[in-house]
């Protein structure tokens, strides 16, 4: 789906400021996966993701979506790619502008010049995927939540249908129920639509979570490229990339390393207990 | 221990805005705030902790019931200059709180407010800067700075005015895990090495337990109030108010719902580590 | 990129120049406008122009970095070029070509003239902002303009207003930027149709921007208030500022180049 070849972009080439972001990184993400996106901060990520719908210009290398060379194409494959890449940036309630929802939300849509019927389609669908009820679609966006703004928000991202859909830490900023809410809509829009879904986070607990797959971006380079579990199997070099691995993790680590027969791929409280009750099922009665 | 704030049967509502009414952001709530503690309140979004906290600086003004910060009414006008020099307080967007252009000028802001001579400003500015490791970046502009060093120049703006007190409000949100282990520890040692009182609030359970004492608010109102080890016994009742609780507590949860018999309050990694220990006894190979 | 402007801009450093009081450079640079606008002939600007090759020489900035600065300013410099070329007198430049009898020599001589005049307008007063912290500068004109506040006018009140939009400006030119890309990713197209319709694709780039800038205030001002900031009554400045030798240099040397150009007027 999303294909890069030696892709490096510099910042600022010729002023005193001149940094390179990124540096030759030769991923392939897989059509429909859920990648989740680490990384800590200037690790380049949020350069990385511009690339995909073609908000940046690569310096040097090459980027292909669907197989299509987004630079050497003529225009119109990179307004198409905005549409089909749809990319949701930090704190996007700040895009908002419109008077009602319903328009905000059509905005994008409008701009891919559907039809009047297949907008309200689209909105009302994104609507739902966010989770929020027809009745606000005539209010202000301004008059709601901070959390309901941001779901508006990506339901405007949502509405363009994008095959590829991107997000760059959806939940910062939000309490544990904001956070919960927006991660479980992505969840089930994933889910349903079977498109390609990009997670940018600095939480492993939300990305453990959530994700099928995990890219990791470390000084402008791509550290790791796998599985959740193949990822999080290298704890030890992701802490001394400065990332926080969840308290579990480390917990069935140091059992672990303390002679327990147990696995240290543990992040989410379902798997530790799973692994506990295993642990206790086979060997005792003592609990039981 | 003096009391530092006491918060008794406040209540407060914000203005109705275009015919909605709006319901009491808090209510009946009464607080004490030991000098020299660290409290950590948490709620979520729209609780009324923020509410709160702009009442400990006089803000907001007390619609019923009393606020006095050291004895003092924080509802009378006079006073407002002496409570808020001592008593800081920190938000969470950095960027909207600093107001000079380069960090050493920032940091005297509040001195040049309170007509302090120039050769002691010097030197609270560079004690200032000096306790929250940013004397290297004096002469830097604030925004060419990470969001961490932002906030701890935000810090050294209110430890200046030598506060008693430092009120901060989720001063972590905006930032990446790098810049909340920055300001925490910070904060962390102004509270125990300075003696400065700190209120902080937050939705991180790893940065509450941190503090002395943490209280939980639910719709204007104080629901738990106690030890970070009291307060996280009350697993359920955190999860219906929406609210985190420390992966390792939330484990022990999970496996008393098995009936396996372990303590809930488990609030860190080694704590943990020794009571699976313990449960699993020869479960080695 | 909007991040490219550098006009307004402030470079840190410990040159000469950066150590000059801000109330003398901003003295220095008012008498070097004046100098600029008395400047009779094109001797005179080789005046200016030790004065401000000194400038340069001391600031530690190199002057490359000004001409990136004055690329955005062309527009106003062709303009003004191209009225003083239409409007001026004299005899035709090439007396023989008849297509080109409105290049008059008169012209091309204001023309160039008024264009060295900006050039140096811009590099006199884009070194007084490059070398002199915007703060320094607000507090430089609050302190020389202090003598207006019998005249009723809020000096200080303008100052700090002043240093806050200074200190706002780099964050809310991210912000733009950072509203345009989202914008974009939502297919807005900024870059093609008439005036009319590029006009109105700007207002979801306004819009969010106006509200971002009414929070960031409102913000700010309590932060402000929770730093018992209560106007300019019995405020202290951190800023203390004393002349060195170096002030009285740099006089010397601007009134010199002064009396010179004065000179030249004369005779």
């Amino acid at each position: 789906m999303i294909k890069t070849e030696h892709l490096t972009y510099t910042y600022g080439i010729g002023t005193p400021f001149e940094i390179t972001a990124i540096e030759d990184i030769n991923i392939h993400i897989e059509k429909g996966d859920y990648v989740g996106v680490i990384g800590h901060t200037g690790s380049g990520k949020s350069t990385l993701i511009s690339h995909f719908n073609a908000i940046l210009k690569p310096t040097s290398g090459r980027i292909l979506i669907d197989g299509h060379d987004l630079w050497s194409e003529e225009k119109k494959t990179r307004i198409q790619t905005r549409f089909d890449v749809g990319l949701v940036f930090q704190y996007p309630e700040h895009q908002l502008f419109e008077e009602t929802v319903y328009k905000d939300i059509a905005f994008g849509p409008k701009n891919m010049g559907l039809s009047g019927e297949e907008i309200d389609k689209r909105v009302k669908k994104a609507l739902d995927f966010v989770g929020l009820s027809r009745s606000i679609l005539e209010k202000s966006p301004f008059d709601l939540s901070g959390g309901q703004k941001r779901r508006v928000a990506i339901a405007g991202v949502m509405a363009l249908e994008p095959k590829v859909l991107i997000l760059d830490e959806p939940a910062a900023g939000l309490d544990p129920r904001g956070r919960d809410e927006i991660l479980s809509r992505i969840r089930d829009y994933h889910r349903e639509t079977r498109s390609t879904v990009l997670l940018v986070s600095h939480s492993m607990e939300d990305i453990s979570r959530n994700t099928n797959s995990i890219l990791v971006m470390n000084h402008g380079r791509c550290a790791m490229h796998a599985s959740v579990s193949e990822v999080f199997d290298r704890t030890e070099e992701l802490i001394q990339m400065g990332l926080d691995v969840p308290h579990i993790t480390k917990v069935f680590i140091a059992l672990q390393e303390k002679g327990y027969p147990v696995s240290r791929n543990v992040y989410t409280i379902e798997q530790g207990k799973a692994e506990l009750m295993r642990l206790l099922g086979k060997d005792g009665d003592q609990h039981a | 221990m003096a009391k530092i704030i006491e918060v008794s049967q406040l209540s407060f509502s914000y203005p109705e805005e275009d015919g909605n009414p709006s319901s009491p952001a808090l209510h009946d709530v009464s607080l004490d705030i030991e000098e020299g503690e660290f409290l950590a309140i948490l709620g979520h979004n729209g609780c009324g902790k923020s509410t709160l906290a702009k009442h400990f600086n006089g803000l907001l003004k007390a619609e019923s019931g009393s606020v006095k910060v050291m004895n003092m009414d924080a509802s009378e006008e006079q006073n407002l200059l002496e409570i808020r020099r001592n008593v800081g307080m920190v938000f969470q967007n950095p960027d909207n709180q600093l107001i000079a252009t380069v960090v050493d000028e920032d940091v005297a802001f509040a001195l040049e407010n309170l007509g302090v001579p120039y050769p002691e400003m010097v030197q609270r500015v560079d004690e200032a800067l000096e306790l929250v490791g940013m004397t290297k970046y004096r002469h830097h502009a604030p925004h060419r700075l990470s969001g961490g060093q932002k906030q701890r120049v935000a810090i050294a703006g209110v430890l200046a005015m030598r506060p008693r007190c430092i009120v901060l409000d989720e001063p972590t949100a905006m930032l990446d895990p790098q810049g909340r282990r920055e300001v925490m520890k910070t904060i962390r040692r102004l509270n125990r090495e300075q003696g400065i009182t700190v209120v902080l609030i937050t939705h991180y359970m790893d940065e509450a337990v941190q503090a002395d004492r943490v209280v939980v608010m639910g719709e204007g109102e104080i629901i738990l109030d106690g030890t970070p080890r009291e307060v996280f016994q009350n697993v359920g009742l955190l999860h219906s108010l929406s609210l985190d609780v420390p992966q390792t507590a939330e484990l022990m949860f999970a496996l008393r719902q098995e009936d396996i018999k372990v303590p809930i309050a488990v609030l860190s990694v080694e704590e943990c580590l020794e009571v699976l220990e313990k449960m699993l006894g020869g479960a080695k190979k | 990129m909007l991040k490219d402007v550098t006009i307004g801009q402030f470079f840190p450093g410990n040159s000469f120049v950066h150590r000059l009081d801000p109330r003398m450079k901003l003295l220095l640079t008012l008498l070097y406008v004046v100098a600029l606008f008395l400047v009779p002939d094109f001797w005179g600007f080789l005046v200016i122009g030790a004065l401000m090759g000194l400038v340069v020489a001391f600031s530690g900035i190199s002057l490359r970095v000004v001409f990136r600065g004055l690329k955005s300013l062309i527009f106003i410099i062709v303009f003004t070029a191209f009225f003083n070329i239409l409007y001026g007198g004299g005899e035709p430049l090439f007396p023989g070509i008849s297509w080109l009898g409105w290049l008059k020599a008169e012209g091309v001589r204001n023309a160039l003239f008024m264009i060295i005049r900006i050039i140096l307008l811009i590099l006199g007063t884009s070194y007084l902002t490059y070398t002199t912290s915007p703060v320094m500068l607000t507090d430089a004109m609050e302190r020389l303009f202090r003598p207006l506040k019998v005249l009723r006018i809020p000096v200080h009140e303008l100052a700090m207003m002043m240093t806050i939009a200074l200190r706002f400006i780099p964050t809310l030119i991210d912000e733009t930027d950072k509203i345009i890309n989202a914008q974009k990713a939502r297919g807005a197209d900024f870059e093609t149709g008439n005036i009319v319709r590029r006009a109105r694709a700007l207002v979801p780039i306004l819009i969010p921007l106006l509200i971002s800038a009414f929070r960031r205030a409102e913000e700010l001002a309590d932060a402000m208030e929770c730093r018992c900031y209560h106007g300019g009554e019995g405020r202290t400045r951190y800023k203390v500022y004393s002349f060195s030798w170096r002030d009285w240099v740099a006089l010397a040397l601007m009134l010199a180049a002064l009396s010179l150009i004065i000179l030249m007027v004369i005779f």
